[in-house]
């Protein structure tokens, strides 16, 4: 029989039909490669081979069947490597797959070191004071009975003393020297006194520190604790500055949504003299066992220096007025933070000092 | 101070709730700590008192109490752990409508079994009663209170608690605080009636006061009544004193105490026909001068104590208790009423000294006017002839105060509106005085002259009117400014960046801050008195709280090893803390000298279990590391030399130097010290730094700036074999002076086989740089061959060959 055009044609698709079922049976690229030699392999691919017979096609037919052979052969050229292809992707996302860790072990572990939640608080609170223009100044916390009551208008065996009980350094109780005794300070107040000695108006400064009384400890009295003293002198300082210098405070510490109470209080120092509250963010001001049934917290004490205290370090007491006020840091602290005793600040319980 | 709410609406015309008074009242500055509770829902409550209780055979909580209400006994099951016998209580019988503590509900009692045993009723606490939030245990009401009286009866009366302040003596009464009700709601105020009516006998004729010391005595009054019947007082009376917090006795006392707190002027009752010769001095005790009050203790007296004596003996204790040897009995017939001033500062110190403070001397103590004893004196009296009987004898006896009476003060609306910041019109400024009980005249245009009513001792001043106005008006209502005047240079502040900067690099590296008592006891003083530097004992307390805190701390090591040794009961892990905390060094003749360490101490295992790692144990090499780190980030470079320091074990610390200067030390703990403070497992690691060498180093530091360099670098290893004695710090030092050395790190310590005794092999990562040109082979050699020369003849190392 002689070789003819169609029987040619019949057997490169005949080729095309099963090189295109093996194909898609193929899932890596081994046996790619296998099915690559096998039809399109240049020696001995059954395509090379099929095309070896066109020698024998009568010249007419020649042509025709010859750009028949190229456009099976293009076609299977492309699957060929679109196949590739997608092995090759399919290969690199079972690699990946391989390589995946289990994400939900623990990492490397790297120490962690926090600040005391006192820390805190009084840097939140000096920067606050700082935009204000308040630079923080420190003192001395053993002190003279002189700077911390006499000075400050409360002189000896006035009953106000008993706002302030007392740890005395030995031999200096009831000392007949003229700064009286030494003694471990009961308030940041004295450097109220000493700043006004040493620094001239205008004056503007906020003084963090331990303080130190006679007391005994419960859930929210500690015989050691930290207060932020503030003092503002110069001429024309009123008591409006004050509201509005403790209301920024506030506001900054606590958030615009609390409510804040300026009412009458007594210190010997200030007159006026003030205590700011906050309304409680626990019952919102209904009254609970925090606030105890008043709706309110108190957070500081605060007044106008009074003018005997400006007298007595030299200042004409007619030009320049100035307020003050002491913040309790723990206080502050207890409220933002939650913490109901104040005895853990400093018990040093790392299991406490973790959770800020 | 306890206020019955009748009592002031007895005075004031304002007929406001309590609820609205008490709020007023703390925003003017008399705070009302405790607020009126609302009782109208008391019914089937009674007072109870508890004949016995015995546990519950079923329930180990529970117990069976026998209560007796009137004629009837109730058996009722209690699980209060504060039931005790013969307490008064509060009983709730069936049908009573009672708080129910979990749900907050009121709820209606039924009698019920619990637990096999019949509960005929409840003893309630405060919280079941709907009077407060105690809900730890049943409410005890006071001794005095009847079994078989409606509880509503014993709470009907609003009762407000007002803590006064140490200026306002007037507030320890109800005319003070009805004075302040009125002003602060503008209503009218009664006061109490004070004539009585006088027999035809002169007092003066009966008898004798005499005033010693004007200084310490400054008013003496006093009344005479003859023919008196002592018995109780008038249920009305009883009541009110009870709520006050005061026991009633009988009528002549009672009256003293309920003038007393009325007006605020403490009296006392004398027994006239006790007194020798019918004569009253008042003086100085006598040193040694021995007197037995009314609370039958006796006590020795010492001058400038003053005291009110006959013409024998001393017959009270003044402004302070009574003597035992002159007290109205059942027997007494005629009375001698005194009222007077008493100096304010030295009754406080009397009573400090004697430990006696007494509700008069509270009063005495926060100096009340001269003005104040005929008031109180002779409202008594009238009391006193109406309750008892008896007649009054013609005058009374009335030394003349040694001050001007009463103090007038000077404002002007200059001032109240510098000091404020708010303008208040004069006439409000007048209205608001007026109300208080102030007397202002105008005294030019805006300047008001104003007298100071006799019960307001605390008003010397301008500013005191001011804080009068505003108080009253309501601190509301001035205006809320931010400061407007000059803002002052503020000074860059090395010490504080440098210490806030400190706590954030230790932060960064893992350690905790911790803040310690300052305080430590006599042993740690014992311990510690071997490490610090300096030789002086601390300072002492004079009346320490508590034995562990009684020196001032001259080291901070110590707080470290006990924070350390506290959170070791239950923290297995690594630890890392610092303090920057101060220390105070006795300076003698003044203040202390306060120096602020930081402090930190490194131990356990480096890594809490970790499927990754193995952890290692913190030791020298860490802290050194963190000193190291510290040093980089201020800047700073700094050496190590050998360390004496007791605290440390003496092979394994350093003092730490920068520029010469001293600025910390570095140590394992001495494992004799640790012991010392119950740590088991050493290494325990501290350094510490001192900020203020520290900060005086860096305040004439900056960072300058150098370009990175432009040609390569050369690396060459060189291992070396040196004496076992010598410090890696000694080669470097030679090292490093070879000009192209850029940096020399140690990578490897060896000792063992491979190298003979005695020495050991240290291994140098060595990096040569130019900032000139690009180093060639030859040049390095060279710089090597010099670098092993000089180790050779200083130091006799030798190049060691792997």
């Amino acid at each position: 029989m002689a070789p003819s055009s169609s029987h040619f044609i019949e057997s490169l698709n005949e080729i095309k039909a099963y090189a295109t079922i093996e194909l898609g049976e193929i899932s890596d690229l081994e046996k790619l490669e296998i099915w690559r030699i096998t039809y399109l392999g240049r020696a001995d691919g059954h395509f090379t081979r099929a095309l070896k017979s066109i020698k024998s096609l009568p010249e007419e037919q020649k042509r025709s069947a010859g750009s028949f052979a190229n456009e099976i052969k293009s076609f299977l050229e492309a699957q060929f490597l679109e196949k590739q292809q997608d092995l090759t992707i399919q290969g690199l996302n079972s690699q990946l797959q391989e390589e995946g860790l289990d994400i939900s072990l623990p990492g490397r572990p790297s120490l962690i070191g926090r600040l005391h939640p006192t820390t805190k608080i009084l840097r939140e609170a000096c920067a606050a004071f700082d935009s204000m223009g308040f630079q923080t100044i420190e003192g001395p916390e053993v002190e003279w009975e002189l700077f911390n009551f006499g000075l400050l208008n409360i002189p000896k065996d006035h009953p106000a003393r008993d706002m302030w009980n007392t740890i005395w350094i030995d031999n200096n109780y009831n000392s007949e020297d003229i700064r009286g005794g030494m003694l471990l300070r009961t308030h940041t107040s004295p450097m109220q006194a000493r700043i006004l000695q040493n620094t001239k108006p205008p004056i503007r400064v906020v003084i963090p520190g331990r303080c130190y009384r006679y007391e005994a400890t419960d859930a929210t009295h500690e015989w050691h604790f930290f207060q932020l003293e503030g003092l503002a002198v110069d001429e024309g300082i009123t008591f409006a500055h004050l509201k509005g210098t403790l209301y920024e405070f506030a506001r900054q510490t606590f958030g615009s949504q609390r409510k804040v109470r300026f009412r009458c209080d007594y210190f010997p120092f200030v007159e006026p003299g003030v205590e700011m509250a906050i309304d409680c963010f626990k019952c919102e001001g209904r009254g609970c066992r925090i606030c105890q049934n008043t709706g309110w917290i108190e957070i500081m004490g605060a007044g106008m220096v009074h003018p005997k205290v400006l007298e007595m370090v030299g200042y004409d007491s007619s030009k320049y007025t100035g307020f003050a006020f002491g913040i309790g840091v723990e206080r502050i602290a207890m409220l933002k933070f939650g913490i109901d005793d104040i005895r853990y600040f400093y018990e040093n319980d790392l299991r406490f000092l973790k959770q800020f | 101070m306890y206020m019955p709410f009748s009592w002031l609406d007895e005075m004031v015309e304002s007929k406001l709730s309590p609820t609205i008074v008490a709020e007023r009242l703390t925003m003017a500055g008399l705070e009302v700590t405790t607020l009126p509770q609302s009782n109208d829902e008391l019914a089937n409550c009674w007072v109870g008192q508890v004949l016995s209780v015995e546990p519950h055979h079923n329930a180990d909580r529970l117990k069976i109490c026998k209560v007796i209400v009137g004629e009837q006994e109730f058996q009722v099951v209690c699980g209060a752990p504060n039931v005790a016998e013969n307490q008064n209580i509060a009983f709730a019988a069936a049908g009573a409508s009672l708080v129910n503590p979990q749900t907050g509900n009121k709820e209606t009692l039924t009698n019920a079994k619990i637990r096999g045993v019949t509960s005929e009723g409840m003893i309630c606490s405060e919280k079941e009663l709907g009077l407060g939030e105690d809900e730890s245990g049943i409410l005890i009401l006071p001794p005095n209170a009847i079994h078989g009286q409606p509880l509503h009866d014993l709470f009907q009366e609003t009762i407000l608690e007002i803590e006064i302040p140490a200026n306002r003596p007037d507030g320890l009464s109800m005319l003070g605080l009805a004075h302040e009700e009125s002003a602060i709601f503008n209503t009218g105020i009664s006061e109490p009636p004070l004539e009585f009516p006088e027999s035809n006998v002169p007092i003066t004729n009966q008898m004798h006061v005499e005033v010693k010391d004007l200084d310490l005595c400054g008013r003496y009054t006093a009344s005479l009544v003859t023919g008196i019947k002592v018995a109780p007082s008038p249920k009305w009376m009883q009541d009110r004193l009870i709520q006050c917090g005061m026991r009633p006795i009988n009528n002549v006392v009672d009256i003293t105490n309920y003038v007393m707190l009325e007006s605020g002027q403490p009296l006392h009752a004398f027994d006239f026909n006790k007194i020798n010769g019918s004569t009253i001095v008042v003086r100085q005790a006598t040193s040694g001068e021995s007197f037995i009050g009314l609370d039958g203790t006796k006590r020795q007296l010492r001058p400038p104590m003053l005291v009110i004596s006959d013409a024998k003996r001393a017959i009270g204790l003044a402004g302070i208790i009574g003597g035992a040897n002159t007290e109205v009995s059942s027997a007494t017939t005629t009375v001698l009423l005194e009222a007077a001033s008493f100096h304010a500062f030295n009754t406080r110190r009397t009573g400090t000294e004697l430990r006696l403070r007494t509700e008069a001397s509270l009063r005495f103590e926060k100096g009340e006017r001269t003005s104040l004893p005929p008031i109180g004196l002779r409202r008594a009296t009238r009391l006193l002839l109406e309750l008892a009987g008896g007649t009054a004898s013609k005058g009374i006896i009335d030394t003349k105060p040694t001050d001007q009476g009463s103090q007038k003060v000077k404002l002007t609306m200059r001032r109240l509106v510098s000091l404020l910041g708010a303008k208040i019109p004069l006439k409000e400024v007048r209205r608001t005085l007026s109300a208080l009980g102030f007397n202002p005249i105008m005294a030019g245009n805006s300047t008001l002259e104003v007298t100071v009513p006799y019960w307001r001792a605390d008003i010397t001043i301008e500013d005191d009117l001011i804080e009068e106005v505003a108080r009253v008006i309501g601190y509301d209502k001035i205006p809320t400014t931010m400061l407007s005047t000059s803002i002052p240079y503020r000074k860059a502040d090395l010490y504080r960046t440098t210490k806030e900067k400190l706590r954030d690099t230790l932060t960064g590296q893992g350690f905790q801050e911790i803040v310690t008592y300052p305080l430590i006891s006599q042993e740690i003083a014992n311990i510690s008195s071997d490490w610090s530097t300096t030789t002086s004992e601390p300072l002492k307390l004079y009346n320490p709280l508590r034995p562990e805190h009684k020196f001032l701390r001259t080291e901070l090591a110590s707080s470290m090893l006990m924070t350390l040794t506290s959170n070791r009961r239950f923290d297995d892990g690594p630890i890392l803390l610092f303090e920057i905390g101060r220390v105070y060094l006795p300076n003698p003749g003044d203040l202390p000298q306060e120096n602020e360490l930081l402090t930190a101490v490194l131990s356990g295992p480096t890594i809490l279990d970790s499927w990754l790692e193995t952890p290692s144990t913190f030791d020298f090499y860490h802290g050194k590391g963190a000193v190291e780190g510290i040093m980089q980030v201020f800047g700073l470079t700094e050496k190590y030399a050998r360390c004496d320091e007791q605290l440390f074990h003496p092979g394994r610390a350093a003092v730490i130097t920068s520029d010469g200067k001293v600025i910390g030390q570095i140590g394992e703990v001495l494992p004799h010290t640790l012991t010392q403070f119950n740590i088991e497992k050493p290494p325990v690691t501290i350094f510490q730094i001192h900020l203020n060498e520290l900060v005086s180093l860096l305040s004439s530091y900056s960072a300058s700036f150098m370009p990175p360099p432009k040609f390569p670098a050369a690396e060459r290893d060189l291992a070396l074999l040196v004496d076992s004695n010598l410090t890696a710090g000694q080669i470097l030092n030679v090292i490093y002076r070879e000009p192209l050395i850029q940096k020399a790190t140690l990578f490897d310590v060896y000792t063992g086989s491979q190298v003979p005794k005695g020495k050991r092999s240290l291994a140098y990562r060595l990096l040569f740089q130019s900032n000139e040109r690009t180093l060639i082979a030859k040049e390095v050699d060279q710089a090597i061959s010099k670098i092993l020369a000089a180790l050779e003849v200083e130091l006799g190392a030798a190049r060691r060959q792997f």
